[in-house]
């Protein structure tokens, strides 16, 4: 009985996919399980991938823009030479390129789970390979997705803090107290305090009396039209909480009442006359009142911490923008994202080893078996940092 | 590799139709290493401190990580109770909050706990003394100073009836880990123990200062 055999003969999951040389791996990862994504994509909004760096090389280097604005060629005297200019324009950024991991762990029993399903698979019809392939595959998603997670969540990060930092609350569990500081200049943010503020609680509860989103926003926009950007050319991101309560502000249902209809009455209120219009009709025509575009922040992630009062792992929600906080930047790119390739340790792969890549080389994965301990492993790994270049043309506005 | 982290989750479940929530997989060991040579048997039905089985104390399951030590038949392994105590207590204070989680010891009617690091000062506990906060952690109600002051992170344990030392303190060699095959109406449990590698000091049920210099083979890592 074809069950009894596999039940007797340790194969490990790999084996019984197929998967035993690293071009074999490698392949089915790129052809099998890189279209299988079945979590978030990864978001690079405003950051240029870069092409990978070798392997040996986990450092980056970027030039920091420091002005919009154009230096001009000097006129000279017929016979003369040109007058040296410093390069104003760019300022290095390096440093080295942290990386991320995940991993998963089959032990002895979750192994004879498995294999009681794959054997159940292959009783109903499925090939053998086929479901063992499908097993690993969305194993394998899953910590895929987690790396895009971590992604998505950087990119937020560097844009609304203008730096990277690796933190306990970010990196429960792993290093942290580290930082990478993409250099905003502390003139380009402005903070709203006490009545100012938009919202003197951050629910969004409560509206600080002499707050006025309008003007702030015109003022946040004009540091950067100040830096010689056309408003077309500027666009503001904005958490989706926040932005929601913006566009309920009393404040700013009277500006648009006015925008909409310069003639508006004051009475009973110009805010009660905007009651009929939906969040998203509020939002357009704040856009249009403002003349940029906002882009609104959705990604929520976790980092799991340990709970020992209840005994259970918390899900401590994290994410990568800032709620109250908006940010005026350059539309297109404002980054880029370094990465290096990866070594591959080993031979050709055997049934207790193998390497494969995913994503064109951008994920490492490096598959063990401990034939004595009966444990399978799959560690993944990859080495990027989302960089941002344009530190010095980004603006930022604190309104709670 | 010489060292093998393992996939950990509440140790094994047995008993039969027994249903048990599962809150997912509870990772404790961060590696073993090498020596899950030792197997043997825990008799859920033997009488610990000599009035309560083991079963009273773990109806469902026993998280991986907890402290055993060889009883008097070779081969047979007494798990033992520990109690995390979660917040500080004075001397005049009452109530002791503990731990309480899929795979940790009950508090059990009739049981005695002393503190690990001071057994001189015994509370029997009796189940008009227990409530379970919202939370899910034991709120134990004391006659003020019965552990004199107790500081978060202290370890509570079982006495033996007979002797005034707390049960295997000082004979703890080893840690239960997690079965291998899931048994209809387990009586007796097949275990395999692991006196060497690293645990998550979080997760892993709590061990005592004395437990942990029994086994020095062990480390327990704060992780979380």
């Amino acid at each position: 009985m074809a069950a009894f055999a596999y039940t007797s003969n340790f194969q490990s999951l790999m084996e019984m996919a197929g998967l035993l040389s690293n071009e074999q791996f490698s392949s089915f990862l790129e052809d099998v399980v890189f279209p299988y994504q079945s979590g978030p994509e990864r978001d690079t909004l405003g950051f240029r991938v870069l092409p990978l760096k070798p392997a040996f090389d986990m450092t980056y280097a970027a030039l920091q823009r420091n002005s919009h604005i154009q230096i001009m060629a000097k006129h000279v005297a017929l016979d003369a030479h040109a007058v040296p200019e410093p390069t104003q324009g760019a300022e290095a950024l390096e440093g080295t390129i942290p990386s991320v991991a995940t991993n998963i762990t089959i032990g002895k029993e979750d192994y004879l789970h498995e294999a009681q399903l794959l054997m159940n698979a292959e009783l109903v019809g499925t090939p053998l390979v086929e479901a063992a392939q499908d097993m690993i595959a969305s194993k394998l998603d899953e910590k895929f997705a987690e790396h895009n997670a971590r992604a998505s969540y950087m990119r937020d990060y560097v844009i609304f803090h203008g730096k990277y930092e690796i933190t306990t609350t970010n990196n429960s569990g792993s290093f942290f107290n580290v930082e990478f500081d993409f250099k905003v200049p502390a003139a380009n943010k402005i903070a709203k305090t006490s009545t100012a503020k938009w919202w003197t609680d951050d629910t969004f509860a409560t509206e600080g009396s002499a707050a006025d989103p309008i003007a702030d926003i015109d003022a946040l926009v004009q540091k950067l039209e100040d830096r010689g950007f056309d408003k077309s050319n500027i666009v503001i991101e904005i958490g989706f909480k926040t932005f929601r309560a913006l566009c309920r502000h009393s404040k700013v249902r009277e500006a648009i009442a006015v925008f909409m209809n310069p003639g508006a009455s004051q009475s009973p209120s110009l805010a009660a006359t905007t009651y009929g219009m939906s969040d998203a009709q509020l939002a357009a025509q704040l856009s249009a009142r403002c003349g940029v575009e906002f882009i609104v922040r959705r990604f929520v992630t976790a980092v799991p911490k340990f709970d020992v009062k209840t005994q259970k792992f918390v899900m401590n929600e994290q994410t990568g923008f800032v709620e109250g906080t908006l940010v005026a930047r350059p539309k297109g790119e404002v980054g880029e994202i370094h990465a290096t390739g990866h070594l591959m340790v080993g031979g050709p792969g055997d049934s207790i080893h193998s390497s494969g890549l995913y994503d064109g080389g951008r994920i490492l994965v490096d598959y063990n078996c401990n034939l004595r301990e009966k444990v399978q492993i799959w560690d993944t790994e990859e080495i990027y940092l989302y960089v941002l270049t344009q530190g010095k043309n980004m603006a930022y506005l604190t309104t709670i | 590799m010489a060292n093998t982290p393992l996939q950990s989750g509440h140790g094994h479940i047995y008993g039969p139709g027994k249903s048990v929530k599962s809150e997912g997989i509870i990772p404790v060991w961060l590696e073993q290493n090498g020596s899950r040579v030792m197997g043997g048997l825990i008799d859920l039905s033997a009488k610990i401190d000599g009035t309560n089985k083991v079963r009273a104390f773990w109806p469902k399951s026993i998280r991986t990580a907890t402290p055993c030590y060889e009883g008097s038949t070779k081969h047979t392994y007494i798990p033992m109770p520990t109690y995390l105590v979660l917040e500080a207590v004075s001397a005049e204070g009452t109530v002791v909050k503990i731990a309480k989680g899929e795979g940790l010891p009950l508090l059990v009617d009739g049981m005695s706990l002393v503190k690990a690091s001071d057994t001189t000062k015994k509370v029997t506990v009796s189940s008009a003394n227990i409530a379970i906060d919202t939370d899910g952690f034991y709120k134990l109600t004391i006659t003020a100073n019965a552990f004199g002051t107790l500081a978060a992170g202290d370890v509570l344990v079982l006495e033996t009836v007979a002797a005034k030392k707390p049960l295997g303190l000082t004979k703890t060699n080893l840690i239960y880990d997690g079965m291998s095959e899931d048994e209809l109406d387990a009586t007796k449990l097949n275990v395999v123990l692991c006196d060497a590698g690293r645990v998550i000091a979080d997760t892993a049920p709590a061990a005592s200062a004395e437990m942990r210099a029994a086994l020095q083979t062990v480390k327990w890592e704060d992780i979380y």
